[in-house]
């Protein structure tokens, strides 16, 4: 038995909007997070009212591209300046207008952006992984043909015994 | 009203022996289950290399060519896995830390070769296996 | 009007054993306002789930802090199990309440002892940690290590606590609640204790929401945020579960709640030990996360409500997995507690609202 949780996939530019509606509604915001891909970095956003619903709602922003560009939203949500300056130093995103900003000091680590590294094996393991869902979508498409000619070869014979 | 509400507390442990212990020349009772060190039976073990899959700290080395299996009980975290998943099961864990010392060093078992006999039953359990399969085809190409 | 000077305080310092930085503007021993700095401990942790597949990576969930061990390992299992869609027998999601609770007691008992030390009285602090020795050993005797327990994994409980064990918990527990009124007495009610902690370090309700803080430095000051509320897990089973929450909004008031929350704990560990059901306590989780699959969680650890998040990528090592932990949302509210206060006090006001550094930064 888990907390009650949605999942909302918006875009950037509805950011701003979506804190300011929260906040006008006694949300508060339980956590801001990123999740590298290939593509780009996802930004989760979670908020929660205490009393109603107990619903932990969460938004997600796809595909910020590497090194891109987000606004702030300690305007209405103090609290979040670890998490907003963890994006800074552990992912590369940039984010604009923070009250606390430490400039990419916070954690102060060796490595830049130490979160986007693909390591050799994570990389090895990745290409594993496209390759056997490769085969398997050939293997879909192939059995989907057959049946389907199986198929058309069944309907002439019947309509034969039909017109005979 | 004021203060030195501990008065009682503290009075109390005037005339009570130390809640310490006087280690090392007293050791604290060890319940049941205390965690340790691991151990291996290894005329039992089969040398499967569960153990060293599922290790989180990568502190297992099973070769089953060279028959070895070893731990560095150094990296061992005790969290048990090894022995929770263990199919046979050879592994238990045992009271006792490794203590500190001025190297590391791994502790390896050598898995003993087997004795003549062993090898005569298995040569013989190989050789029944075989002829019951050939019976067995023998048995189908009649039915056919 | 004085001449402002910048004091650095920590990494080391006298207050916690963990590493944290503050800038304190001082102005003629009045702080005008403090900066935090963390990052001493960060080691990437997250990143680590990479290279160690689910079941493995509970063990590093484990190990990223020594008082909130319990709650990692918990919150994890269950944000994984979410996300595989597992069902936990009952008698493990009890047991699990059950050390839980026994947690939040020896987290609680060893802050009390800090607070006693931070503000000088050293006595104090050694019977706090006397006491908190007895659950200490409690956990020894039902699952083999005193604060690493390594008792809960993925699918549920590493093993069985018979009747026999669970009745002597029940036994140690009633007899620390003896002893521990007495300190209680004199943590709330002894005046030097008093004349430390009343009207030092206010914030007022609104503040602390805006804030967004949360655990018992938010009940302090009235806020009602508690996880165990929303009944998630085996908490559900509770007949009736009030939060422990305080008008006073000061340091008495946090240490007040803390107190009041350990009474609390043991009458909640006696209630779930009484109705604890029969049954196996493990089942085997097959396959792995789907892909693109995400379940989040919360557990209201002892310091506040902490928050996992996990993603799953079709292979056994999972693509995400987040742990938020209370500290760092109750990090704003610590620098908004230290303007205006003295600089004696700095020590005490950093304390009350529990830190827990080394979750903070993973």
């Amino acid at each position: 038995m888990a907390v009650k949780q949605t999942y909302t996939d918006i875009e950037l530019a509805q950011l701003l909007d979506l804190a300011a509606e929260k906040k006008a509604a006694g949300y508060r915001c339980v956590n801001t997070h990123c999740v590298n891909t290939v593509d780009g970095v996802d930004i989760i956003y979670t908020f929660v009212v205490d009393g109603g619903d107990d619903v932990y709602e969460n938004y997600r922003i796809k595909n910020v591209p590497h090194h891109g560009h987000i606004p702030s939203i300690q305007g209405y949500f103090p609290g979040v300046f670890p998490f907003e300056n963890e994006t800074q130093d552990l992912y590369g995103i940039t984010v604009d207008d923070m009250l606390l900003d430490f400039h990419f000091n916070f954690y102060s680590t060796d490595v830049s952006e130490p979160m986007t590294v693909i390591t050799p094996e994570k990389k090895a393991a990745m290409e594993k992984a496209a390759k056997i869902a490769k085969a398997k979508a050939a293997k879909a498409a192939k059995d989907a043909k057959a049946k389907a000619d199986a198929a058309k070869a069944a309907a002439p014979s019947a309509t034969e015994e039909k017109g005979e | 009203m004021g203060s030195f509400k501990l008065g009682k507390m503290t009075l109390k442990s005037l005339f009570t022996k130390p809640s310490t212990v006087l280690y090392p020349f007293e050791e604290k009772p060890q319940p049941a289950g205390i965690k340790g060190h691991i151990e291996n039976d290894i005329t039992a073990c089969t040398l499967c290399g569960t153990c060293s899959r599922v290790c989180p700290a990568g502190a297992l080395i099973v070769d089953r060519k060279a028959g070895t299996w070893s731990i560095d009980h150094f990296r061992c975290v005790q969290c048990k896995s090894c022995v929770l998943n263990c199919p046979v099961p050879c592994l238990t864990m045992a009271p006792g830390y490794q203590k500190p010392a001025r190297e590391i060093s791994r502790e390896t078992l050598q898995k003993p070769a087997p004795s003549p006999e062993e090898l005569a039953a298995k040569e013989a359990a190989k050789k029944a296996k075989i002829e019951a399969a050939m019976k067995a085809k023998a048995a189908r190409e009649a039915a056919k | 009007m004085g001449k402002a000077t910048i004091i650095p305080f920590g990494p080391q310092h006298p207050v916690l054993p963990e590493p944290l930085h503050l800038d304190l503007v001082v102005e003629d021993e009045k702080v005008i306002e403090a900066v935090p700095q963390i990052g001493f401990i960060h080691r990437g942790l997250e990143k680590l789930t990479e290279t160690r597949d689910y079941n493995q990576f509970i063990y590093i969930a484990e190990r990223i802090c020594g008082i909130c061990a319990v709650g990692h390992s918990l919150g994890y299992a269950e944000t994984v199990e979410g996300l595989m869609g597992l069902e936990v027998p009952k008698r493990a999601s009890y047991l699990r309440v059950i050390l839980h609770e026994m947690s939040r007691i020896h987290s609680h008992m060893l802050w009390m002892g800090l607070a006693a030390d931070a503000f000088g009285f050293e006595s104090l602090f050694m019977h706090c940690w006397r006491l908190r020795e007895r659950v200490l050993d409690l956990f020894e005797a039902m699952t083999g290590g005193r604060v690493i327990l390594s008792a809960v994994r993925v699918g549920g409980m590493v093993r069985d606590q018979d009747a026999a064990t669970l009745a002597h918990v029940q036994e140690v527990l009633e007899g620390i609640k003896d002893e521990y009124h007495e300190i209680c007495r004199a943590f709330l009610n002894d005046s030097s204790v008093r004349s430390r902690l009343v009207g030092v370090g206010v914030i007022e309700h609104d503040d602390a929401v805006n804030l967004g803080m949360v655990g018992p430095f938010a009940r302090a000051s009235n806020v009602v945020n508690d996880v165990r509320c929303k009944e998630a897990g085996a908490y559900a089973e509770l007949s009736d579960f009030t939060p422990i929450t305080s008008t006073d909004c000061d340091c008495y008031a946090r240490v007040e709640v803390r107190a009041k929350e350990i009474l609390q704990s043991i009458d909640i560990i006696e209630e779930m030990i009484a109705r604890i059901p029969e049954g196996p306590v493990f089942e085997k989780p097959k396959g792995s996360p789907a892909d693109g699959a995400m379940a989040c969680g919360a557990l209201e650890q002892p310091r506040g409500e902490c928050y996992y998040y996990a993603q799953g990528n079709g292979t056994k090592y999972l693509q995400r997995m987040r742990m938020r932990t209370p500290t760092s949302m109750n990090l704003a509210g610590m620098a908004a507690a230290l303007k205006g206060c003295d600089l004696a006090d700095v020590n005490m006001i950093v304390l009350t609202i529990d830190p827990c550094i080394s979750c903070t930064e993973r």
